[in-house]
């Protein structure tokens, strides 16, 4: 188990290593206008300041104590629904029909996170209809009020 | 079996004679119109005008599509994309068919379209503040010859925007130094003419709604139709070689078949005599101004080149 | 005032259709613990393309205001405050739904959330002219200094962790400065990507970071807890007596929040605690607080509504946003490509006048739609989060892509989302990301052009009176912060309700 320690330790490397690919991304790019500071200038100054900071956060928590363990519940779950998510993106740029994703893509969310409740006719009948009721007020509401082409 | 045989001869039948069917058989779905710029601006509401009176001239929907970003290339890549069947085409500005490919990071190149029509060009003018001391042209070079440097202009879109390579442009042509100050949009622009912080601007004046944004020459071919611009010169009027065409067209990809870019032609064309694209002129003082498929053509080539050469002077390209 | 005049009757249907939905979603998202105003703000700019300008931003408007009232009603019916500045009420409310009755307790939050509405947007009204013909004055350098302002203001007040939040803010910086260079023409930090040539698309990341990130944080939680309330004895209203009792509170909560709202970076979680200390003070029954007074939750309540008028006032008058939800307002203005500030003020009478008009309707309909639909609200309290969840996913993927239709966009605030979930928790600051990222174009691209207009002499920052009466008020800034840290310090670690999750 990670401590919060850590975990402040990584986020800090993590954000200075992004400042330091801002710097290098911007660096080399031109001033064309006579008292300009240039493209580079705020970006590069910036990250650095990211860099400053990060490094005395990273100083006091290397003083300070471990903290609590950095617990994050449920852990599964939150990875199987960014997982979903980013499922649901893929097929969804890849073959359209949103509506009918949307549906399924509700209709198990909330299955999935209804389990506990323990599983039934009942209750897969009431995700169903709520799932459906979404997305088919999405529908309307996409189609004939607001114009949005999903 | 006869059924299949009829239908593989119908097939094969159809792609013998796809050139000459099609033009009676186009469009039979609707079309994309697609607008590389969000909701909202006068390139939107043109397109929007033009399509819903474009759809009694082809009997068939069409349907305008935001596609806004990427310094509105996103929209163009989309089309350039696109099936070559002339149910996508575009409503674009100058700046992404004939300025943002030469930075040569587009998908597509400026001819990989082919036009269908132009419609109209949005007039820009070099312009002072109202009570500026600087009544017209002849005010303004002898200023700027003597002050070499300090008249300050600004752009609504920034360096290497239409309105920047236009000024400087004109700047070589009369040979005279001034400095380009970019803005972001017209109106923070016009703040800063009206300010005072910037002496010019090259953007569309507004005197005719009591604006203090007052022009000394039009680059443009055209003038706003008000009648308060009348007596103020166009570039080619004065005899510089500076013009400058912001031009608004519909475009198409390159390998659409002809017969189908000149049905869409005479579509839009129609459509902008519609009451509803006439009121869009009038609203935003803009000269209705066609131009067909070989006169844009000849256009975008032309805007093209003189872009590159001044883009190279410029140094915004190799 | 001419403020009635060129109305035309369509238009004030529309605008009014606006108000409601804005209204209902933000009573509805305000109520909803964990969701709160920024969520239901953020879901709700997508619709901005679909509409007129007016119409969007008066929806935009009523929702920050039903939210700021609706995060009341689950604090009184559950105890839990719907959002971070209904946490005051609580203590109060839920005091007085006990001993008393929950509708008498709502009754109070309802009248005192009206009045500071109203309050706040007099103030507005009539000080968004004045301010304006000031800032006409006001060019390059001191919109530079104006920016920085609202910065500091956003690290020093109401941090938890100050390193971290000036991380937040720096981080928020750099992402705005993603896109094409103004001043160069030179695509920037843009990963090749088209999609960001024009800047990060504001509605992506305000959905990663707030709503993706919190529907995480809910999944970390027993997602079929179900809440249970007691409906009975809902009726909202208050006698005459009633009403002039608390009057004083609702007054001095109503000039403690517009003026907290105006001050860049403060927002309504400070000034709901504050007027409830003020009312307390001036109250003629202190000992009553905490035990279910009248005064003790109108004030607070006050207070966060007229946040709202106070808020918008440097935003319209010089077009520089205080808080991060006027930050996603400003969306709205950037779609219809209205520039706020002094100009706007001038160019747009027109606009401006509606947008004030439709303001004082926004709090009138408040309190009408409060009176008829706060029972249908706390009911929508037991839905578990096991149906929200999935729910808001599939608003906020419609909201992104309906945006800008890009594919591209969704990954974003996915993997925005995804950091500011772990970001969070280690108490990084997504509202100060989103402010400082909204900011940053202004204040780059004024101290650049300032500088190339002045042809590189810094002394363009100091050399006029304006700038520097800005300059004062920056170190005014930050001999508060200073102050102020050191009394924190003394204080260390004092327990405070106020979690600042939503503001």
């Amino acid at each position: 188990m990670l401590s919060t320690r850590v975990v402040n330790l990584l986020v800090y490397a993590a954000l200075s290593a992004l400042s330091a690919l801002v710097i290098w991304s911007v660096s080399g790019l031109p001033v064309t206008l006579p008292g300009d500071v240039g493209t580079h200038f705020f970006p590069t100054i910036l990250a650095w300041g990211v860099i400053i900071l990060c490094a005395i956060g990273a100083i006091r928590s290397l003083l300070s104590g471990a903290g609590e363990a950095f617990r994050i519940d449920y852990l599964p779950r939150v990875l199987l629904t960014i997982g979903m998510i980013a499922g649901f993106f893929v097929s969804w740029s890849q073959f359209g029909a949103f509506y009918l994703q949307a549906f399924v893509f509700l209709f198990v969310l909330f299955t999935y996170y209804r389990l506990p409740v323990g599983l039934s006719a009942k209750l897969i009948g009431v995700n169903a209809a709520v799932a459906l009721g979404i997305t088919a007020f999405c529908y309307v509401a996409f189609n004939f009020l607001i114009y949005v082409d999903l | 079996m006869t059924f299949t045989k009829t239908l593989a001869a119908t097939f094969a039948a159809l792609s013998l004679t796809v050139g000459a069917a099609v033009a009676q058989d186009f469009p039979t779905k609707p079309i994309e119109l697609v607008v590389p710029y969000g909701a909202g601006g006068l390139t939107d509401a043109f397109a929007r005008g033009v399509a819903q009176a474009a759809e009694e001239e082809l009997g068939q929907k069409i349907v305008v599509v935001n596609r806004p970003g990427g310094g509105a290339t996103i929209g163009l890549t989309s089309v350039f994309a696109a099936e070559p069947d002339g149910y996508t085409v575009a409503f674009t500005t100058s700046s992404p068919l004939v300025i943002q490919p030469l930075y040569g990071k587009t998908a597509y190149k400026t001819t990989d379209f082919q036009p269908i029509l132009r419609l109209y060009d949005i007039p820009v003018a070099i312009n002072v503040q109202r009570d500026s001391e600087l009544q017209g042209y002849e005010d303004w070079l002898e200023w700027v010859k003597a002050n070499p440097g300090e008249f300050t202009y600004g752009t609504s879109g920034g360096t290497g925007s239409g309105g920047h390579i236009a000024t400087e442009q004109l700047g070589k042509v009369l040979d005279v130094d001034i400095r380009h100050i970019p803005f972001e949009g017209s109106a923070a622009l016009a703040a800063a003419v009206m300010g005072g912080q910037i002496k010019g601007s090259n953007q569309l004046p507004n005197i005719h709604r009591d604006g203090e944004i007052r022009p000394l020459f039009f680059m443009s071919p055209s003038r706003p139709t008000d009648a308060v611009y009348d007596s103020v010169p166009t570039v080619a009027e004065l005899g510089i070689d500076a013009e400058v065409v912001f031009f608004s067209g519909i475009i198409a990809h390159k390998d659409v078949p002809a017969d189908r870019i000149s049905i869409l032609n005479d579509a839009f064309r129609a459509a902008m005599d519609a009451p509803n694209v006439q009121e869009l002129f009038e609203r935003d003082q803009i000269m209705p101004d066609p131009a067909g498929p070989e006169a844009f053509a000849e256009i975008i080539a032309a805007a093209s080149k003189s872009n590159e050469t001044t883009m190279r002077e410029i140094g915004l390209i190799e | 005032m001419d403020l009635l005049a060129n109305i035309d009757f369509m238009s004030v249907v529309s605008a009014f259709g606006a108000i409601m939905l804005g209204l209902f979603v933000g009573m509805l998202f305000g109520a909803l613990p964990g969701l709160g105003l920024i969520i239901g703000v953020t879901l709700l700019l997508p619709l901005s393309y679909a509409m007129g300008p007016v119409e969007s931003i008066l929806m935009l408007l009523a929702c920050y205001q039903g939210a700021e009232y609706g995060g009341s009603i689950s604090a009184i019916v559950l105890g839990i405050p719907g959002t971070a500045m209904a946490a005051p009420i609580v203590l109060d409310g839920r005091e007085m739904a006990k001993t008393t009755s929950p509708g008498k307790a709502l009754a109070f939050s309802l009248y005192g959330s009206t009045f500071g509405g109203i309050f706040g947007g007099l103030v507005l009204i009539f000080f968004a002219e004045p301010v304006a013909r000031f800032a006409l004055g006001l060019a390059d350098p001191e919109f530079f200094l104006l920016g920085i302002i609202g910065l500091l203001a956003v690290a020093t007040f109401g941090a938890k962790d100050f390193v971290k939040a000036m991380i937040s803010v720096f981080l928020g910086l750099i992402a705005g400065t993603i896109g094409i260079d103004l001043f160069t023409g030179m695509p920037r930090l843009t990963g090749g990507y088209f999609e960001v040539y024009e800047g990060l698309n504001l509605i992506s990341v305000a959905v990663g970071l707030f709503a993706l990130s919190e529907v995480f944080m809910m999944l970390g939680n027993r997602m079929n807890k179900a809440y249970s309330f007691d409906a009975s004895d809902m009726k909202i209203s208050l006698t005459m007596k009633e009403f002039w009792a608390s009057l004083k509170a609702m007054i001095t909560g109503s000039a403690i929040g517009s003026f907290m709202g105006v001050l860049p970076g403060v927002g309504s979680t400070v000034s709901g605690w504050l007027a409830y200390s003020g009312a307390k003070g001036l109250s003629k029954t202190p000992e009553k607080f905490g035990k279910g007074s009248p005064e003790g939750i109108a004030a607070p309540d006050a207070a966060n509504n007229a946040t709202v008028g106070g808020a918008l006032l440097p935003f319209i008058a010089l077009g520089i946003p205080g808080s991060a939800s006027i930050a996603i307002i400003a969306g709205a203005f950037i779609i219809h490509g209205i520039t706020p500030g002094p100009q706007m003020i001038r160019n747009d009478p027109g606009l401006i006048q509606a947008i004030f008009l439709g303001f004082m309707a926004t709090t009138v309909c408040m309190f009408f739609m409060g009176k008829a639909l706060t029972t249908v609200f706390a009911r929508a309290l037991i839905t578990p989060n096991s149906f929200l969840v999935p729910a808001i996913l599939i608003s906020s993927m419609i909201g992104i892509y309906s945006s800008g239709g890009h594919f591209f966009d969704l990954w974003v605030a996915l993997g925005l989302g995804v950091a500011a979930y772990i970001m969070r928790r280690l108490d990084y600051s997504v509202a100060a990301f989103v402010l400082a990222m909204v900011l940053a174009p202004i204040i780059e691209k004024s101290f650049r052009r300032a500088l190339v207009i002045s042809e590189g002499d810094y002394m363009t920052f100091i050399d006029r009176t304006y700038s520097q009466v800005i300059m004062m008020a920056i170190v005014a800034t930050l001999a508060y912060a200073v102050v102020k840290s050191v009394q924190g310090r003394r204080r260390l670690r004092e327990p405070t309700a106020a979690e600042s999750r939503s503001e």
